[in-house]
């Protein structure tokens, strides 16, 4: 049998003015799982997180999470009974934490005051929230920097303090906004680390961010979102398969006028997706290979180019990302 | 729990923001300090003053001294034009001219000039109410002397007129006296018989000769009776009735005795010869004494005569002295009907005599209330709008906001600490007047501190309106002062309210800033009570509910404002159309972009990696590139302030924005 979501996002519509940022978004979210959700800047991405944890009300659509699973009924019930975000609010903001973009806390408290602080907001008793706060203090390793101002914090210690202030009261779902975005691969390596450590304690995360190859190792599923829209839910090696079909051709070439090459193979009815210029090299993205090299070395040859290194290769998952959300421009283009 | 928490937390916010603590801790103290220094005690202002006098005298001097014992900084000119010239050019306040000749005489009138520059309207009439008031108090201590010395000779002379009326009235009895003696003299001289009769000296002889005879009678019987008796004594004898021896005795008795008698009788002729003379002496006397009456009788005619016309006269003298006597009672009594006799009132009929209506008396007192009231006033609307800002703009907002805390709470919290901060303030404020002013706010405690809680809870969520009406603090805080500021010279500590147009006062009474401070004023030194304060104690807290009420309904606006369409979205669709160009990834070291929605996609797709290699403390190749390329220095030069790739964004997207703002606007 199946197993039962816990948190159900019910074709979510959310408008601001005239420009509908979230359209008829509907998701499943499963106990333990990480989530990921991938997009670029502006897909709505942090309007979908925030609508989630009943921050913004939604025109159409609900939100809606276990009540029989967070909510220990007297009766048990084989079917599973769901609550609206928006009509349990209280419930629902217990239910989740929330790690932003932008770190949220005072940078006029320390570590310890800002989760002191949040955690007396949840009406967390002292000895629990004592407790809780030792707990995340060593789990987000800010035990040395508990007395340090949030503002003297490097980026790093920040998004770790952000997530330990989103952890504080023990929520069973953490939602998480970009959290590696503007951090050294390290720090990235760190933060990825937490969320699994996290998510390993009972923990349903769901975490959006732009980069597809980074949530891809970590993500049970992965929800690709453009323009309001999810174009596609699936684990990371589903995407890959399902949309692997194009493959690139990076040439380099002598003297290397890119522009008049690209110029002169964009053409309509052309099989090239997109081009790309990477440093030194032209990167050109097709479905049917041969043809397009065919075409290329003859353009070459009549602009006087000089071929000196060429390789065809399969994309890597943010190439696929883009591929996955540039689908209309390729519609368009083709 | 929560309530402290998150009270601690606006505290430790507060504190640990320097400026904010600097503002909302310090502040008030330093104003109370510096104020309480301009208005301690001194009176008189920092005035230069200088004049010319074209002649010294004593009365000249006099009131220069009066000036420069007033503290002031006071110059001699040669002649009024360097004197004015010196008001020009600021170096001294006004200038005095003394009259020529300057003395007090009833020959002359005397002006003293005041010469000041009406430019500087704020002093001008401070500079003249001070220096005037200096010689006015000269002019009226010599005007005093002289009305003393006019009043001292009118009290001696009515002093000398009551002597007189003494004298005066001694005088008619002393005239009733000799009015009554004369006329006794008169009639004695009248009942005096001075007429002579005359006196027959020869029947007084003849008398006395008479008077002789008989005693010559006497003595003849006198000598037979002795006779007789020595016959009858011897007839005794020899009767035998006596013996020889008593008849012996008898005898020698009998012959004593007549010759007793004999003698007696020589010396009375001689007596009575005596006599006669005298008499005969005393005649010629006599008639010499009628010759003297008669010329007394002719003088006491004419006495008679003299003494009438002296009565004549002294009834005239009586009829005069009682017409002096009455002229002098009228006088007397035209003097006695002038009520006013003091020198200061008859100088000055009308006397505006200035006086604190209570005890205190240090000028600080007094504008104690007002200061008190215009540190809540400053500290409360900073303080709340600073908080309210903070928390609106802080990261931390969004926190807050998801947690199950209601965001009422959040408002109503902010409030408590803002209430904390002022009073415990304006305890310390209260604590130090009352220990180095003597204000006694005990004596009316209950009254005072309603007053200071409405006051504080007015301001208070005046302060939180404007925090919710501005988006900056910056803008706050600048709202906020100049709302106090209004208040404040809307108010009778700067201009007195009776002085301004009745429409304008009328609204003005109503200032939130004169309505609790006078309430103050009239509770620490009037002692009103809570119940006649109760009106505009009511209005205060009314207005106060009104705001709090509007505050909420703000809050809840601001919350949608909030998740309308925020920074980030927005920002999202221009980096959603900068995406969708066909214009390439960036390409290392080299900025492919023909306009800033392109260089915008060029930079959101770049990793930190790439973004440290354009952006870093010692170059900006992007500032650079807007520079070169788009020509626009502003935007470059505003890019060059950050090294942050969020910021760099961030401003271009509101670049972007503008931009469109205004081509939509054309």
């Amino acid at each position: 049998m199946q197993r039962a979501p816990i948190l159900r996002i019910q074709h979510l519509t959310k408008r601001f003015g005239k420009n509908t940022v979230l359209k008829r978004i509907s998701l499943d979210i499963y106990e333990g799982e990480i989530f990921g959700l991938v997009g670029a800047s502006g897909s709505g991405k942090t309007t979908l997180l925030r609508d989630i944890i009943g921050y913004l009300t939604p025109e159409h659509g609900d939100v809606k999470f276990r009540y029989d699973y967070f909510v220990k009924t007297r009766k048990k019930t084989s079917t599973p009974i769901y609550a609206s975000v928006y009509k349990h609010q209280k419930l629902a903001r217990n239910l989740f934490g929330f790690g932003s973009q932008e770190p949220s806390f005072y940078k006029k408290l320390t570590t310890k005051e800002n989760l002191k602080y949040f955690g007396s907001l949840y009406n967390l008793p002292k000895k629990a929230l004592d407790s809780n706060t030792e707990i995340l203090l060593t789990l987000m390793d800010l035990k040395h920097a508990e007395n340090t101002l949030a503002g003297d914090l490097s980026g790093g210690m920040e998004r770790r303090l952000d997530i330990a202030c989103a952890l504080i009261h023990d929520p069973e779902i953490l939602l998480l906004d970009e959290p590696t975005s503007d951090l050294d691969p390290l720090l990235r390596d760190h933060i990825w680390s937490l969320v699994q450590k996290i998510n390993k304690k009972g923990t349903t995360i769901i975490i959006a961010s732009h980069h597809l190859s980074e949530v891809e190792n970590f993500c049970s599923r992965i929800g690709i979102i453009k323009d309001g829209r999810i174009l596609d839910v699936a684990s990371p090696a589903r995407l890959k398969t399902k949309y692997a079909d194009s493959q690139e051709i990076r040439i380099q070439t002598y003297p290397g006028n890119y522009t008049n090459i690209v110029s002169a193979i964009k053409k309509p009815g052309s099989r090239v997706f997109d081009i790309q210029i990477k440093g030194s090299q032209l990167i050109i993205y097709s479905d049917q290979p041969q043809l397009v090299l065919h075409e290329l070395l003859h353009t070459l040859k009549t602009l006087r180019e000089e071929l000196i290194d060429i390789s065809v290769l399969r994309p890597g998952l943010d190439e696929l990302f883009l591929k996955i959300t540039g689908k209309d421009w390729r519609d368009k283009k083709g | 729990m929560k309530l402290t928490s998150i009270i601690k937390k606006n505290f430790k916010l507060l504190i640990r923001s320097k400026a904010s603590a600097f503002t909302v801790l310090i502040g008030p103290l330093l104003i109370i300090l510096l104020v309480g220094l301009a208005f301690s005690g001194k009176t008189s202002y920092e005035l230069s003053i200088g004049y010319y006098a074209p002649t010294h005298n004593n009365l000249t001097e006099s009131f220069i001294q009066a000036l420069k014992q007033s503290h002031y900084y006071v110059q001699e000119f040669g002649d009024e034009q360097s004197c004015v010239k010196k008001i020009e050019q600021g170096i001294i306040h006004t200038c005095v001219v003394f009259p020529r000749n300057f003395q007090i005489s009833n020959e002359q009138t005397n002006k003293l000039r005041f010469l000041v520059d009406y430019s500087r309207m704020n002093l001008v009439y401070k500079i003249i109410d001070s220096v005037s008031d200096i010689l006015e108090i000269q002019t009226k201590e010599l005007s005093y002397s002289l009305t003393q010395v006019l009043l001292s000779k009118i009290n001696t002379t009515l002093h000398e007129l009551n002597q007189d009326l003494l004298i005066a009235d001694n005088i008619n009895p002393k005239l009733n006296l000799l009015t009554l003696d004369i006329q006794r003299a008169r009639a004695n001289a009248e009942s005096m018989k001075l007429s002579t009769r005359k006196l027959s000296l020869t029947s007084l002889n003849t008398h006395i000769s008479s008077l002789n005879t008989t005693i010559e009678s006497v003595k003849e019987k006198n000598l037979n009776l002795i006779n007789k008796t020595q016959e009858y004594l011897e007839i005794l004898v020899d009767d035998g009735y006596w013996d020889e021896n008593e008849s012996e005795q008898k005898e020698e008795e009998l012959e004593k005795l007549v010759n007793k008698t004999l003698a007696l009788h020589n010396t009375t002729s001689e007596e009575i010869q005596r006599l006669v003379d005298s008499v005969k002496s005393i005649s010629s006397s006599l008639s010499k004494l009628e010759s003297d009456l008669n010329l007394s009788k002719q003088l006491n005619e004419d006495t008679k005569t003299r003494l009438d016309s002296a009565k004549n006269n002294l009834g005239t003298i009586q009829t005069n002295l009682l017409d002096l006597k009455n002229a002098l009672n009228k006088s007397k009594q035209n003097l006695e009907s002038i009520a006013v006799t003091r020198a200061e009132t008859i100088v000055s009929p009308v006397n505006t005599i200035i006086e604190p209506v209570v005890s205190e008396t240090s000028k600080l007192t007094f504008t104690f209330p007002f200061l008190l009231i215009l540190v809540i006033m400053f500290v409360a609307l900073l303080l709340s709008s600073t908080l309210i800002i903070f928390e609106k703009n802080s990261k931390a907002f969004f926190r807050n906001f998801i947690t199950p805390t209601r965001s009422e709470f959040f408002v109503i919290t902010t409030a408590l600490t803002s209430f904390i901060v002022i009073i415990v303030q304006t305890m310390i404020i209260l604590g130090l007047a009352n220990y180095f002013l003597h204000i006694p706010l005990f004596k009316n405690a209950l009254s005072t501190l309603l007053i200071i809680f409405v006051t504080t809870l007015f301001f208070i969520v005046l302060g939180m309106a404007i925090g919710y009406l501005f988006s900056t603090q910056e803008g706050a805080i600048m709202a906020s002062i100049i709302l106090s500021s209004v208040f404040l010279f809307l108010s009778n500590l700067v201009v007195p309210l009776e002085t301004l147009a009745p429409a304008l006062s009328g609204v003005i009474k109503y200032n939130p800033y004169v309505l609790a401070s006078e309430l103050l004023r009239k509770a620490l030194l009037f002692k009103i009570t809570t119940l006649k304060a109760l009106v505009p104690l009511l209005i205060l807290f009314g207005a106060s509910i009104i705001i709090f009420l509007l505050i909420m309904l703000f809050h809840g606006i601001t919350h949608m404002r909030r998740i309308k369409p925020t920074e980030d979205m927005l920002s999202a669709r221009v980096l959603q159309e900068a995406h969708s160009s066909s214009r390439p990834p960036p390409e290392e070291g080299v900025i492919r972009a023909v306009n800033k929605l392109e260089l915008l996609k060029v930079v959101s797709n770049m990793t930190k990696a790439q973004f440290e290699d354009y952006v870093g403390p010692k170059q900006n190749k992007i500032a650079d590139w807007v520079e070169k390329k788009i020509r626009n220095k502003k935007l470059a030069h505003k890019l060059r302030r950050t090294i942050s790739k969020k910021e760099i964004m961030r401003i271009l997207i509101e670049d972007i924005k503008k931009e469109e703002k205004r081509a939509k606007k054309d």
